[in-house]
């Protein structure tokens, strides 16, 4: 039931980019479309998976002085074998995510979760915890780039929607597109927060107090 | 000393399993990453000037990275095809151009790889500016900027008229 938690815990109440505000590199870089957000997501999602299952097993096993090193090298690891993974058999995406790959070392929901999360919790939890955050960080990003891609092409995933007469928006394809989309979505998802917060505490006192 | 060895120890067997790993990847991925690459150049030869085969030598005359000799069935060289890198915007530019060594014209451009702005200077890759320097000789001066894409665009014409001249230059002095 736990790991349940744990799982859900990624996608939605913690959401490594709309509520962490993590790994902000990549979502503001490669989400001009929505394959690029989604190939960037999943290559993070296995890092993290992966990371998290290691980690988790000589998590008793490290000294707590050296941890951050060994996470480092673990992380590095399979960020590499992901890179090559891409370059070998989707080259086209590597060379659009280009520098962002081997980046994903830096990415801080990773080394994050290692160090809040998989460094000091069972196997079992942590991959639910890996897997949840990174499909709470791919989802951001397939949404990022989804919205960037519609308005700054007419197209979605690469399929033209809007035809030739839609004038596209050229600043939703560059970084400040990212911003103002990033923007708008975390402010959206905190309206709903704050109103589904709201209707609990309505629903458990029975009173109109805001609590 | 004790524990500072043990962690050194610690260190060292993760480097090992690493590395490990990392030789068992590198090792299946490499002969494919290199294979994509040079499918990605020999398509891109194909389609700047179509040959039966082409050969790499060495021009150091020109602003030239790379350069291919194309040669036709019967051996016969049909023309050059030069990379010649251009300074872009935020980039270098790498631009493959053909040139027929009988007609002295370019027969084709194209942007091998560049890291302009997305959406702007990326433009350059689109057929409808690549598509002014088809079967162009060297009395056509004025190709089309793009708008939005002053300088990348600017880059690649300049490049291609500079690498252009120099090398029909060397075609007529007979010296390739």
């Amino acid at each position: 039931m736990s790991a349940l938690k744990d799982l859900l815990n990624g996608i939605w109440k913690q959401n490594p980019t709309f509520r962490i505000i993590l790994g902000m590199c990549p979502a503001l870089a490669v989400t001009n479309a929505a394959i690029n957000g989604l190939t960037m997501g999943l290559a993070t999602l296995f890092v993290l998976l992966a990371s998290g299952l290691f980690v988790s097993l000589i998590r008793n096993l490290i000294s707590s002085k050296i941890r951050i090193p060994c996470y480092i090298i673990i992380i590095a690891t399979f960020v590499t074998i992901a890179d090559y993974f891409l370059a070998a058999y989707y080259p086209a995406i590597h060379e659009v995510l280009g520098i962002y790959v081997p980046l994903i070392v830096v990415n801080c929901i990773i080394l994050g979760r290692m160090e809040a999360f998989a460094g000091k919790n069972p196997i079992k939890n942590s991959l639910a915890d890996a897997f949840g955050m990174g499909l709470g960080f791919t989802w951001a990003l397939v949404l990022l780039g989804a919205i960037r891609e519609f308005l700054g092409f007419g197209a979605i995933f690469g399929f033209k929607i809007l035809g030739s007469w839609y004038p596209q928006m050229v600043v939703m394809r560059l970084p400040t597109g990212a911003f103002i989309t990033l923007g708008l979505l975390i402010a959206m998802m905190n309206i709903i927060r704050k109103q589904k917060a709201e209707a609990t505490c309505h629903a458990h006192e029975g009173g109109d107090k805001p609590c | 000393m004790n524990e500072t060895l043990k962690l050194a120890i610690t260190l060292m067997v993760i480097s090992v399993f690493s590395a490990a790993a990392l030789a068992v990847v590198y090792e299946k991925t490499y002969p494919i990453i290199q294979a994509n690459k040079v499918g990605k150049l020999n398509n891109a030869l194909k389609e700047v000037l179509p040959a039966e085969h082409y050969e790499e030598f060495k021009l150091d005359v020109v602003n030239a990275e790379r350069s291919f000799k194309a040669f036709d069935k019967d051996d016969n060289q049909t023309g050059l095809i030069v990379l010649s890198p251009a300074p872009g915007f935020q980039s270098v530019i790498k631009v493959l151009i053909g040139i027929d060594t009988k007609t002295k014209t370019v027969t084709n451009i194209k942007i091998l790889e560049h890291l302009e702005t997305p959406g702007l200077g990326s433009r350059i890759e689109e057929p409808d500016f690549l598509g002014q320097f088809k079967q162009q000789g060297l009395e056509k001066q004025d190709f089309d900027a793009i708008t939005g894409a002053t300088i990348s665009s600017k880059a690649v014409i300049d490049s291609v008229k500079e690498t252009a001249n120099e090398i029909i230059k060397l075609i007529e002095e007979g010296k390739i």
